[in-house]
């Protein structure tokens, strides 16, 4: 018996080298290394790459208003506030859209049309941002000009929101296509977070007599709060980082003003539009420095959003992957 | 619209014909002829039109060459550079492939200075600065000239609009804001203009375009010149901003009521009016070809030997010369590695073509030729190019 | 889930079922709305979100479809402002970009997920599956910036190289998060069983474990394709564009995404029905292999549960 044993191990034995194992290790552990030299090195490689501008620019970079490459005056504060304003609204229209597909999707939903609209969803992420960027030029601006931005004008034009002359391209375009693109990522988020909420919530609401809409609110959006506030996190990060379809339609104007009808900037497309035009060293550091910048804070976003939703559902993240 | 749509395929039958089996003979002829035959309405000039194989006996001289050339910057000078590179591929030497990217001309110098192209396009020359930071000498060599004209959208409105500087200057720092402002009714007497609002449109990359347009404010109106300046690239006040002179186009033909600066055949390629802009002499003129032509004849006899020099603001002594003329340079090393032989070989052979019988098809594309005498500068310039050491032309 | 209002079937089996019900009362008619109300709104949102899907796809298909043909694919970029040309310099790139991105950046994301299924220990996975989810998280225009620096400083000329470098980047946490989940499907049991006849864990990996959910990976490679083959800031300063149709990695090369991007910005409408079409291509290429993709997994009930 044990013979045998012995004599499989060698049979087995002899299309083994030893070194097989240690080695097979690592190399995963080398891939994963790797991983964490990928992130290491974006911020070395990028904040070395910036050191210039950071040293002509110093920390009033932060908040210097004007952004005058002919002078060597480079402030970000244009874009700072750029990609806050349309990332941040589009965020909460994204939400209010989003936890409802989300609800919607899990809680209401026959299963028949469960699965093809959340399909639908998911199929919005996978759309190439360039090819949103190509709609809002020439289908979405051109809409919004004419039926939402002139009336909003005429009606609401003494609000600072609302000032300025309708052109169709502008920060209010920018907001409704990042709407779209953080769409995906919140809801498929939250629709993994609520469809964690154990059944037994549910029916303890319904035990009670609670409608179905007394049912989500009382037993099923106090359980998934955090798990749809890092949704809310991750699809903000989402808006931050996106370049090319805000690019396309916010105008490319460093101002800083309140009105969803005037042109902006954002940090993701400053860099994509000026990077290979920066004539000087000083001019280009200083786009890296706003990359630098923009590295940071998704970094910081992205980590605290993953804390958060892991804490709910882990599987959650794989799916915003592909957002 | 008609006169330039058949002007554009009036050019492009012609580089068509050049493609299939035209001898070098025929296709040294046929520019002429047919660029007489195909020039736009607007622009009269193409009658001046030089007979360049007259300057430049060879046009051979590159057929055997056999390598991809890479260069960048400005976009004003792509739809001439790009038609001359398809055409000298298809007419003299096939083995060359210049790739061109119209990145602007602040791109192009920046590209330049990091050694990453083979040559840079610039709307504007090196400053001593930018020769100094990239630390070998450099040339600077003029290709092709050309109008910054003032294009504009106005839905339903047929007649020409007339811009003194001042009143551009307005536009652009935000203080004009309507079309049927007070100063546009000074400068267009007896016109009615619409009552909606005025958009300003930049670039929003580095731009020789803007280079010379700011130039051409900061020499005329003194606001302009204290507030914004002029450089490849200004804090400009007001106006979305488009991506080269594209796309800077491209958001005024969105755009109802928008206004922009572009190389005068991206305006007219896409049937977008431009305005005359009012120069030294009082007058109002539109970018054409003869007076861009008139606004380079008042810049030429003083070009210096280093050939920097611009096109803006000509004297009043040139009373029909357009205000805002510019020309593109070719950014050049004055020495090449010896690792580069092939593709500087055929880089140079490409200019020199370029500068003679490529100057055939300026009038076509709305550019306006060099003048003879600028082109024995730029021959001069091009001859003095080495590589290891060793001249690259004869 | 089942009944529409609140039924009491089976509140008897509940915990807390000794709380009376609450009996109905005159308020019930108003809740009754605010639940109708509340259900509509939710249902408005389900539409709402589904309609711009439908609608950039309308657009793409009607407007790319007249310009899309043959010589659109197959012809290089003619001057600005002529008729006729194509973006085959931009297919080629594609092609080559993506594909070079995926054999640089799959081996490295395959590898990364075994680690994190089968060897890290818990704390150990945790963090590399964190480092994945992070990298995922970072705009695709700062892996362009690390590219620049990393691959085009060096060499000193824009490439093709650089390109797909970038791309590589954005795919890995793609890939290595779809090969752990993967890896998770496949049962102990099989790892049991190939240990019980002394097969060390490497080889049960490498000859068990990975063929029995290499259907997964796989579609979780094309997954990540289709999602770098839209990408188009990493490119700008990395691949740069072409006009001519390239094939030297050490050269500019173009890509679609950036044809569209230059295309849609330009005034030319040859230009904007270019971009249409080859929106159209990108989309359909896209689509489909998202669409493959995901049917593939929901099929294997992974991701979904």
């Amino acid at each position: 018996m044990t013979a045998q044993v012995g004599a499989v191990r060698a049979e087995l034995g002899r299309h083994r080298p030893r070194f097989g194992e240690p080695a097979f290790r690592g190399l995963v552990v080398l891939a994963s290394l790797t991983v964490l030299a990928i992130i290491a090195g974006l911020v070395v490689v990028i904040a070395t790459t910036s050191m210039a501008g950071i040293a002509h620019n110093g920390i009033g970079f932060l908040w210097g208003t004007t952004w005058d490459p002919v002078h060597s005056v480079f402030g970000a504060l244009p874009f700072i506030y750029g990609t806050l304003l349309t990332s941040i609204t589009a965020l909460i229209l994204s939400m209010l859209i989003g936890v409802g597909v989300a609800l919607f999707l899990v809680e209401l939903a026959p299963s028949w049309l469960a699965g093809p609209l959340g399909f639908m969803i998911e199929m919005l992420a996978a759309i190439p941002s360039v090819v949103y960027g190509l709609w809002g030029i020439f289908v979405l601006a051109p809409w919004l000009r004419d039926y939402v931005e002139v009336p909003l004008h005429d009606t609401l034009g003494w609000l600072p929101f609302f000032s300025g002359y309708p052109i169709g391209i502008g920060n209010l375009a920018a907001v409704v296509v990042l709407t779209i693109m953080v769409l995906p990522t919140v809801a498929a988020v939250s629709r993994d977070v609520v469809s964690a909420v154990p059944g037994s919530q549910r029916e303890a609401a319904l035990a009670l007599g609670a409608t179905r809409w007394e049912t989500i609110r009382m037993g099923v959006l106090p359980y998934a709060r955090s798990g749809i506030l890092g949704a809310g996190i991750l699809g903000l990060a989402r808006g931050v980082g996106e370049t090319m379809a805000v690019t396309m339609v916010i105008g490319n104007s460093p101002t800083i003003s309140l009105s969803f009808l005037a042109q902006g900037y954002t940090m993701a497309s400053v860099i994509a539009n000026e990077f290979t035009e920066a004539t000087t060293n000083l001019y280009r550091s200083s786009l890296i420095e706003i990359g630098l910048l923009l590295l940071v804070v998704t970094l910081v976003i992205n980590a605290a959003a993953r804390l958060l939703v892991w804490r709910v559902a882990y599987t959650a993240s794989s799916r915003s992957l592909a957002a | 619209m008609s006169s330039h749509v058949r002007a554009r395929w009036g050019a492009l039958a012609l580089v068509a014909a050049l493609g299939f089996g035209a001898c070098s003979a025929s296709a040294t002829q046929a520019p002429a002829a047919g660029g007489g035959g195909a020039a736009p309405a607007g622009s009269a000039a193409g009658a001046q039109a030089v007979d360049y194989s007259s300057v430049s006996p060879s046009t051979t001289i590159g057929k055997n060459d056999k390598a991809a050339v890479t260069g960048a910057g400005s976009t004003a000078i792509y739809p001439w550079l790009s038609a001359v590179a398809q055409i000298y591929q298809q007419q003299v030497a096939p083995g060359v492939a210049v790739n061109y990217q119209a990145i602007g001309s602040g791109g192009g110098i920046s590209q330049f200075t990091a050694k990453t192209v083979d040559f840079g396009a610039s709307d504007i020359y090196l400053s001593d600065q930018q020769e100094q930071q990239i630390g070998v000498p450099v040339l600077n060599i003029p290709m092709i000239h050309w109008a910054a004209a003032m294009t504009y959208n106005l839905p339903n409105f047929s007649g020409e609009i007339r811009f003194s500087p001042a009143t551009i200057a307005g536009i652009f720092l935000g203080k004009i804001t309507k079309w049927n402002d007070p100063a546009l009714a000074a400068d267009n007497p007896g016109v009615t203009l619409p009552d909606i609002g005025i958009t300003p449109v930049h670039r929003s990359d580095g731009s020789g375009t803007t280079m010379n347009f700011t130039s051409f404010l900061a020499g005329t109106d003194a606001t302009w010149k204290s507030q914004v300046g002029a450089g490849l690239s200004v804090n400009w006040p007001v106006g979305p901003g488009g991506k080269g002179s594209a796309g800077v186009t491209a958001l005024v033909k969105q755009t109802p009521g928008a206004i922009g600066y572009v190389e005068l055949s991206y305006a007219l390629q896409n049937n977008l009016p431009v305005g005359s802009v009012k120069n030294a002499a009082g007058n109002f003129v539109k970018p054409t070809l003869a007076s861009t032509t008139d606004a380079v004849a008042a810049a030429v006899p003083n070009a210096p030997a280093d050939l920097r020099f611009l096109v803006v603001n000509p004297p009043a002594s040139y009373p029909n010369a357009y205000p805002i003329g510019a020309s593109t340079w070719v950014l050049l090393y004055q020495d090449y590695p010896a690792s580069k032989a092939t593709e500087v070989k055929a880089m140079i052979d490409f200019l020199w073509w370029a500068i003679h019988n490529g100057q055939n098809y300026a009038a076509q594309v709305d550019y306006s030729a060099m003048a003879p005498a600028l082109v024995t500068k730029a021959e001069a310039a091009l001859k003095s190019v080495t590589v290891g050491g060793k001249p690259v032309l004869p | 889930m089942s009944g529409a209002d609140g039924t009491l079937a089976g509140a008897a089996r509940l915990p807390g079922a000794g709380i009376p019900p609450r009996v109905p009362g005159r308020n019930m008619a108003r809740r009754r709305t605010t639940d109708r109300v509340m259900r509509a709104l939710l249902g408005i949102a389900a539409v709402i979100a589904a309609v711009p899907l439908v609608l950039v796809l309308l657009y793409v298909l009607v407007q790319g479809l007249p310009a899309l043909n043959l010589a659109l694919l197959t012809q290089a970029p003619v001057p600005a402002g002529f008729p006729g040309g194509g973006v085959a310099p931009a297919v080629v790139g594609t092609l080559i970009m993506v594909g070079l991105g995926t054999l640089i950046g799959t081996p490295i994301a395959v590898l990364a997920g075994i680690y994190v299924r089968e060897y890290a220990g818990g704390r150990g996975a945790t963090l590399i599956r964190f480092l994945v989810d992070v990298l995922a998280g970072v705009p695709t225009i700062a892996i362009g910036l690390f590219a620049y620096g990393l691959v085009v400083v060096p060499m000193g000329s824009f490439s093709a190289l650089a390109g797909a470098v970038a791309l590589a980047v954005i795919i890995i946490p793609i890939v290595a998060r779809i090969t752990d989940e993967m890896l998770g499907l496949v049962p102990g049991s099989v790892r049991e069983a190939a240990y019980a006849l002394g097969i060390p864990p490497w080889k049960t990996i490498v000859r068990v474990v990975l063929p029995a959910a290499s259907g997964g990976i796989v579609t979780g490679i094309l997954l990540g394709v289709a999602r770098i083959a839209g990408e188009t800031a990493p490119l700008i300063f990395t691949a740069l564009g072409n006009d001519r149709v390239s094939t030297a990695l050490g050269e500019p090369m173009d890509a679609l995404p950036l044809r569209i991007w230059v295309y849609a910005s330009g005034p030319y409408d040859s230009w904007h029905a270019q971009a249409w079409a080859a929106s159209l291509v990108l989309v359909f290429l896209v689509l489909a292999f998202s669409l493959l993709t995901r049917l593939a997994l929901r099929r294997r009930g992974a991701a979904r549960t």
